[in-house]
């Protein structure tokens, strides 16, 4: 019998060094993870610490995206044990080291739908995904909905797994019976590894997710709902896309109500699927869930329990070059910024300033393929005003969005006439982005142009593989 | 000027003031009494004087709640808000018609004083007191520039040595009095605040409460109760429906000194209402 | 030396302190959340309304946290009438 053989046998390890004896892990190699877990994750640390241990330089990370709970990675960068970096997101000390031009390469930030086409088109190559799993039984399958740690959705991970050479399951939860609910099979798995915990599962909802809004979230949320209630979209059999935060959730409680009174059902909701996606499912507004990552742990009793809450991979999700992403089917999308621009350009990488403080997700993907793509943020955030004439970075362009819904109004884009017309005839008075932008500079004043060097921080694609834009060291 | 929602609004606090105009009060509050300090009257009086000279408070009527007359603030307070772009001040604690004639003349004085229409700044007054309270009608009619009787609670029911409950049985009287009043002379009425935020069941229940007496509208102390309160105050759907008929009949008839609807006489005084309702809220927005 | 101070070290808000000094000149530290952006305009504020006080031998401290520029200039001002009164108190004082 021969080492290979050994794994199609036992694939189930306790220690990392037992486990990179049968997986061989070599200086250069691209290693990938996924973030379900977001600011839970301690998937990512023991891996790295693991590697680092055993002396691994150039590794190239390949993550679906990352969180603040991340930071540990500056010493590997410094150190050379990590060399590269791809993402859809970067936060704390890694968003500050890329910026300063402290990493040796330009960080490439992907969408996840871009994500999932390079994984599949051979434009990024995994030697080993690593894959934070709730669950695994001893043949190798996993999931994400059983076990201690359960956390929903797997749905970056079984792409992930689908297209490594070789895949790991990382899991505080060994099975010695089959899984019930299988989301990566055994097919793919080369080798599962127990560790104490994968994580903690509270972690999931922080981040971008704080459901505790001010009063200022609820207008923008009450804003948005009588938008796409009025736009003169059908609502019933219509697909949603709604995002996760404060403003999202209420208006799932707004749509819901609106959708219930009036005996309506969406046809889907996609995406991150949030507590009141899953009230919709229940109350019967919507007629299926499309769920790429739970943005809360309850998803799990829903996907196992109710058959039209469907666990997707982010190839179903979003992959622009595949026969059929869901995202294509999708009516209405609301969308966050942290920048947006007179001619709707949308940043949701980098700040006013030109730090780099959130992720792409699914913002380019959706904003691509949605009949309507709205943007929700308040009009400035303390001084910060949310319209620019120019955003410092472009991550979806403005022809792919539609309306812009603020505290103080709602702009639409010249060219959605029939937005528009539906809008002012139900009363609902629609301003110029403009204008918007004029009022938001009375509160704030024009601020000051940040200087940026030539070199490049960081590469924004475009879902295709293009550039979209990039990001520069600051001066 | 009909004002279903007065929003409070904290005088010392950039982050609320900022954003207070969002949240479709009617009108707001800008306060320099109950929710500033002592030793921060100076800091809020020149905050809200700021904020009123260089915000665009969107078309929403702004008055600044003023410290009482008897305090040393008074003056000062109207003196930093007087040019602005203020629709009038509130003052509490109004407990004798000699109070609303000092706050009228100091009004007028002012807006002599600065160069300003006559009679540009209005006032409204809150009772907070069993003397207010039996003063009313003296208060009422002490001055034109007066355009409203707002009723505080919470001083009303310490004054009376009486404790506050949800119902506001112990209050009906003095709200029944107050929107009487206010109504015989002229003046709107409006009612006190809802003091539990989280309670929207109880806040509706408050405002059909104050509607019934008479009142025209309701201080709220949170955005979140906006709506609510605006919804509240209102004309119901079926209201304004009726309105709206009522007028299409009006106009089909060429405009009658009285016609029968739906079997009902409309003369000129039910005209009247309903005209004002359906210009109030006929054009109401979306869905 | 005398100060004296205003505002509060919370979001939207700036906390401002003012203190006489011996030099007859007007020294503002700016510490800010939005410095980049704003360092420019917080400071234009500041000598614009300390000149039309007609004050100098001041150094200003301005500890931002986002306030916008109504705030600024109201903060401001109370401190520097704070400041003022307390000239007075001391002026009775001795």
């Amino acid at each position: 019998m021969n080492s290979t053989d050994v794994i199609k046998v036992n694939k189930v390890f306790n220690s990392f060094e037992e486990l990179f004896k049968q997986i061989q892990i070599n200086d250069g190699m691209t290693i990938s993870f996924h973030h379900h877990l977001r600011e839970g994750d301690n998937v990512m640390f023991q891996v790295l610490k693991s590697i680092q241990k055993i002396g691994v330089k150039g590794v190239t990370l390949a993550c679906t995206s990352l969180m603040n709970t991340h930071d540990f990675i500056a010493d590997m960068l410094g150190d050379g044990t990590v060399s590269k970096i791809q993402t859809s997101g970067l936060k704390g000390k890694l968003a500050c080291m890329a910026l300063s031009g402290e990493m040796p390469e330009p960080v490439i930030f992907r969408s996840h739908g871009s994500r999932a086409r390079a994984v599949s088109d051979g434009e990024l190559k995994v030697d080993i995904a690593f894959i934070a799993a709730s669950a695994a039984d001893i043949f190798g399958n996993a999931n994400a909905l059983d076990g201690p740690s359960a956390f929903g959705s797997l749905g970056y991970g079984v792409w992930e797994a689908k297209n490594a050479k070789k895949t790991v399951i990382v899991t505080d939860y060994l099975s010695q019976s089959i899984l019930r609910d299988i989301s990566i099979s055994q097919s793919y798995t080369d080798a599962v590894m127990i560790v104490p915990s994968i994580g903690n599962t509270a972690g999931v909802k922080a981040g971008s997710l704080k459901e505790k809004g001010n009063p200022r979230d609820s207008v923008i949320a009450s804003n948005v709902a009588n938008t796409i209630i009025n736009c003169g979209m059908e609502l019933d059999q219509s697909a949603i896309q709604m995002g996760s935060g404060s403003v999202s959730l209420q208006v799932g409680r707004h749509l819901n109500g609106y959708m219930k009174e009036r005996g309506k059902k969406f046809k889907f909701g996609l995406g991150g699927i949030t507590q009141d996606l899953i009230d919709m499912l229940n109350d019967g507004t919507v007629d299926s869930l499309l769920d790429v990552q739970s943005f809360d742990p309850k998803a799990c009793y829903s996907i196992k329990n109710n058959k039209n809450h469907h666990e997707i991979d982010v190839n179903t999700y979003a992959n622009p070059l595949n026969k059929s992403s869901a995202v294509n089917f999708l009516d209405i999308a609301v969308l966050s910024a942290t920048e947006i621009d007179t001619d709707w350009n949308v940043n949701v990488l980098t700040g006013s300033d030109g730090s780099i403080i959130g992720a792409i997700g699914g913002h380019q993907d959706v904003a691509a393929a949605s009949k309507i793509t709205i943007i929700a943020a308040p009009l400035f955030r303390n001084r910060i005003g949310v319209i620019r004439k120019k955003v410092n970075t472009v991550v979806t362009p403005g022809e792919n969005v539609d309306i812009l819904v603020t505290d103080f109004g709602i702009a639409v884009k010249e060219s959605r006439q029939d937005i528009i017309k539906s809008l002012t005839d139900k009363g609902i008075k629609v301003l110029k982005i403009e204008d918007l932008y004029k009022k938001c500079i009375s509160f704030t004043s024009e601020p000051r142009t940040i200087s940026f060097t030539d070199k490049v921080a960081g590469i924004v694609q475009a879902p295709d593989g293009k550039v979209q834009d990039y990001i520069y060291k600051k001066v | 000027m009909f004002w279903r929602s007065i929003m409070y609004v904290p005088g010392n606090t950039p982050s609320m003031i900022q954003s207070s105009m969002i949240y479709g009060a009617d009108a707001i509050v800008l306060d320099l009494e109950d929710s500033v300090e002592e030793n921060e009257k100076d800091s809020a009086r020149n905050l809200v004087s700021y904020a009123l000279k260089m915000l665009d408070f969107s078309g929403t009527d702004v008055f600044v709640r003023t410290n009482s007359v008897d305090s040393k603030h008074f003056l000062k307070d109207l003196a930093a808000v007087a040019d602005t772009c203020i629709y009038g001040i509130r003052v509490p604690k109004v407990q004798k018609a000699e109070e609303i004639i000092y706050i009228d003349q100091s009004i007028t004085k002012i807006e002599k004083e600065l160069g300003l229409p006559a009679g540009k700044i209005k006032f409204m007054v809150s009772i907070e007191s069993a003397l207010g309270v039996l003063n009313i009608k003296e208060i009422c009619l002490a001055s034109q520039r007066l355009i409203g009787i707002a009723f505080g609670a919470e001083d009303f029911t310490y004054d009376m040595s009486i404790k506050r409950t949800k119902e506001g049985k112990e209050l009906a009287f003095a709200r029944s009095v107050l929107a009487l009043t206010a109504r015989a002379c002229g003046k709107i009425a409006i009612d006190c605040v809802f003091s539990d935020t989280k309670d929207s069941e109880g806040l509706k229940k408050d405002c059909e409460t104050a509607k019934s007496f008479g009142m025209t509208g309701k201080s709220v102390i949170h955005p979140g109760q906006v709506e609510a309160v605006n919804e509240l105050f209102s004309p119901s759907v079926q209201e304004v429906d009726q309105a709206r008929r009522v007028i299409e009949q009006y106009e089909k008839l060429g405009c009658p000194g009285v016609f029968s609807f739906e079997g009902n006489m409309v003369d000129l005084p039910v005209l009247k209402k309903y005209q004002r309702i359906y210009e109030l809220y006929g054009r109401d927005k979306g869905e | 030396m005398k100060s004296a101070s205003c505002g509060k070290a919370k979001k939207g808000d700036v906390l401002i302190t003012v203190s006489s000094i011996d030099s007859e000149k007007v020294v503002i530290n700016i510490r800010s959340k939005v410095k980049e952006l704003y360092a420019h305009e917080i400071e234009k504020t500041v000598r614009e309304i300390v000149s039309q006080a007609g004050k100098t031998n001041l150094e200003i401290t301005v500890d931002d946290y986002g306030a916008l520029d109504f705030a600024l200039r109201a903060r401001l001002i109370t401190a520097l009438q704070r400041l003022q009164e307390k000239g007075d108190d001391t002026d009775v004082l001795a």
